[in-house]
């Protein structure tokens, strides 16, 4: 348990790569042919899904497409608190 | 004539508030703008580069990953 990852540091990483990518997104929408904005993009994305993947390992599913990699036999959506709840944002 | 002469202070104020580099006090204030040769009331944006790229940690706490738009918006004239 002592190498879980904390979890607002994971939320915080999360938070700034998940903006990096919706930049590049942004400069991909008026550049669609810049071959370093797109790298970028793909590395970003990259790093994103995976944080996301191991968050949800650890603290459950941010949203519903990483509910399967919360490894549990059970179904865990609604276990963690909901936003307007304490520990919830 | 009343015409002309609001024409006119209309003109001064434009003058004062737009980035001319005459002084308010030449008549001339239309002559060396560096933009003179393109069509007038057109808006122009240039093409962004990809460049100068933040840290994504960066670039969250300054509200864009682009170093050439982070600028220093004060809420008044002038940069620092």
């Amino acid at each position: 348990m002592n190498n879980q990852p904390n979890r607002k540091e994971m939320l915080n990483m999360i938070n700034e790569i998940s903006f990096a990518v919706l930049e590049t997104q942004l400069y991909l929408d008026t550049h669609p042919c810049s071959t370093e904005a797109l790298a970028y993009f793909e590395e970003c994305s990259q790093i994103r899904n995976q944080a996301l993947k191991e968050y949800a390992k650890y603290y459950g599913p941010l949203t519903i497409d990483t509910a399967t990699s919360a490894c549990n036999d059970r179904w865990s959506w609604i276990n963690d608190p909901w936003p307007w709840q304490e520990g919830g944002c | 004539m009343s015409n002309y002469r609001s024409n006119d202070m209309y003109r001064q104020q434009y003058a004062q508030n737009a980035y001319m580099q005459q002084p308010v006090s030449t008549p001339c204030y239309d002559r060396g703008d560096p933009l003179e040769n393109m069509t007038i009331a057109m808006a122009y944006v240039p093409w962004q580069q990809w460049r100068q790229i933040y840290e994504p940690a960066k670039g969250f706490h300054r509200g864009t990953i682009f170093k050439e738009l982070d600028k220093p918006f004060v809420g008044k004239r002038g940069g620092r």
